[in-house]
């Protein structure tokens, strides 16, 4: 008897011994508390993560593994499910943040189970240290944003051309100007009145100047998106005027239409007019690209009631998408130019959902692109409707 | 002999009058045109033609390298000094070939113009 009862302890302690090491081998955090939340156990894995022994923990409140807010109010939530039987966490993977030692912060993603023994209760945690797949996220999410200036930069360079010859407009007749006054006041000949005139001529084409450089300015912006009542006709004329160097030399015909006295949207004037840059630039570079004949872009605006918001399309009579189907053009990297980067749609189709909107493409009858986009009309609440998500 | 005469086309008004002031400036006359119909219907310079045309050549309407042509294709021997944003575009290389004697960089440095026209003239 004796004998049997020695080895039925000797098998009970192997086995604890087995459940230890199983414990101890686990990647997660192991921890479980008592109903007050006291620690009973610690494993290796939440040894490293947390820094601590176990022995330093044992019996302790396991808010001190916390930071503050969790911190004072865990003993609340022990309370709370003790008296209710509401489970906020139990059985539900949740990221919440971890307290180490060192009393750094660091978030970790917490599964908690309870046991229930005779006439105990004991909870157990599963921890994850993720901290590296945080960092991950971030830094993917600040490479987006990075290629979202990117591209914007990028389509500037584009832009550049044209930016380029409208500011050497200004500055051409300054200096003509200029040389020509110092020319009549070197000569003697000065009459003050023209001079007046020409000063005032210069002053007023540095203004014209200054004015391109602070568009410019505000298109390479970095910014979050910033929604205030605007008119969509004048972001389209705004557009319009940006490529109206690009339109000029490739002797594109464009007809607007619709697009006077259109209720006001909430828009982020800025990426509604660089989303409008992109589409009517990459209709302009499809039709030379391939040497349309008569090019022609066609922007189109009207009231949609199903959903209740304003559809404007971009059509141009260039070749269309080929093979292509339209929507792998919103696909990141999707390019067909040379030097793209293929973010142009992708990045307008986002600024466009962001609007609470709709990007789409299709094929324009009877030839070339037609790209449609919908935004709704403001709500009483003053937000942008979301809209359903099929296409009006 | 009378003064010198320049035709000024420039479809950007303050451009043209500029140019305009500064050829003035050099002692010489000018005339100014915003588009190269207005030149063309002009009867005073059908009847006296100038001694060299500046011209711009992106414009609404008729390009420059059009106009060239153009004159060009009626004998017209006025020589022509192009005033351009993209000495390098396919335009400029047009009214090089339609027989530009100079194509001058917008903005042009100091003096880029008076001496193109002095050349000119004493050819």
């Amino acid at each position: 008897m004796e004998k049997d009862d020695r080895d039925v302890q000797a098998e009970l302690i192997e086995a604890l011994e087995l459940y230890q090491a199983v414990l101890d081998t686990a990647v997660d955090g192991i921890i479980t508390i008592d109903g007050d939340g006291r620690i009973l156990s610690f494993n290796h894995a939440a040894e490293r993560i947390f820094g601590y022994r176990a022995a330093e923990v044992i019996d302790r409140n396991v808010s001190l593994l916390m930071p503050e807010p969790y911190r004072s109010e865990h003993d609340g939530y022990l309370h709370n499910y003790r008296t209710t039987r509401r489970k906020k966490i139990i059985g539900i993977g949740r990221e919440v943040e971890g307290r180490r030692k060192d009393g750094t912060v660091f978030p970790i993603e917490l599964a908690v189970g309870e046991v229930n023994p005779p006439g105990k209760r004991v909870f157990t945690g599963f921890i994850r240290d993720i901290s590296d797949r945080k960092q991950a996220e971030l830094e993917a999410r600040r490479r987006q944003d990075e290629l979202a200036h990117l591209a914007r930069v990028h389509s500037m360079g584009d832009l550049a051309a044209g930016l380029a010859h409208e500011l050497n407009q200004p500055l051409t007749a300054i200096l003509g100007y200029a040389r020509a006054c110092l020319r009549m006041i070197g000569a003697g000949s000065a009459d003050l009145e023209l001079l007046r005139q020409s000063m005032e001529q210069i002053a007023r084409q540095g203004e014209r100047a200054a004015e391109i450089i602070r568009r410019l300015r505000r298109y390479v912006e970095k910014g979050e998106i910033d929604r205030q009542p605007s008119d969509l006709g004048a972001r389209v004329q705004e557009a319009l005027a940006m490529l109206q160097h690009q339109i000029k030399a490739h002797a594109v015909k464009v007809r607007v239409n619709g697009t006077e006295g259109l209720p006001p949207l909430l828009l982020d004037s800025i990426q509604i007019e660089q989303v409008l840059v992109n589409l009517a630039r990459n209709a302009i570079e499809a039709m030379t690209g391939a040497q349309v004949e008569a090019p022609e872009l066609e922007l189109v605006a009207a009231l949609s009631d199903t959903p209740l918001g304003v559809r404007l399309s971009v059509r141009d009579n260039g070749p269309g998408f080929g093979d292509t189907a339209p929507d792998e053009l919103f696909a990141p990297f999707f390019t067909t130019k040379k030097e793209g980067l293929g973010q142009g749609l992708s990045i307008c189709r986002r600024i466009i959902e962001a609007h609470g909107g709709r990007l789409w493409a299709e094929p324009n009858h009877p030839q070339g692109a037609a790209f449609h986009l919908w935004l709704p009309l403001p709500t009483r609440n003053g937000n942008g409707h979301p809209g359903g998500r099929s296409a009006p | 002999m009378s003064r010198t005469l320049i035709d000024i086309i420039d479809d950007d008004e303050a451009v043209r009058t500029a140019l305009e002031l500064l050829v003035r400036s050099y002692g010489w006359r000018a005339r100014a045109y915003a588009s190269a119909q207005e030149y063309l219907e002009d009867p005073a310079q059908a009847a006296h033609a100038a001694d060299c045309l500046l011209l711009d050549l992106n414009m609404p309407g008729m390009g420059g390298a059009e106009l060239m042509e153009r004159l060009a294709a009626r004998n017209v021997a006025t020589p022509v000094i192009v005033v351009t944003g993209e000495t390098r575009s396919p335009l400029a290389e047009r009214a090089r070939r339609a027989g530009a004697r100079a194509v001058l960089d917008k903005p042009f440095a100091e003096d880029e113009l008076k001496s193109e026209i002095e050349a000119l003239l004493t050819k």
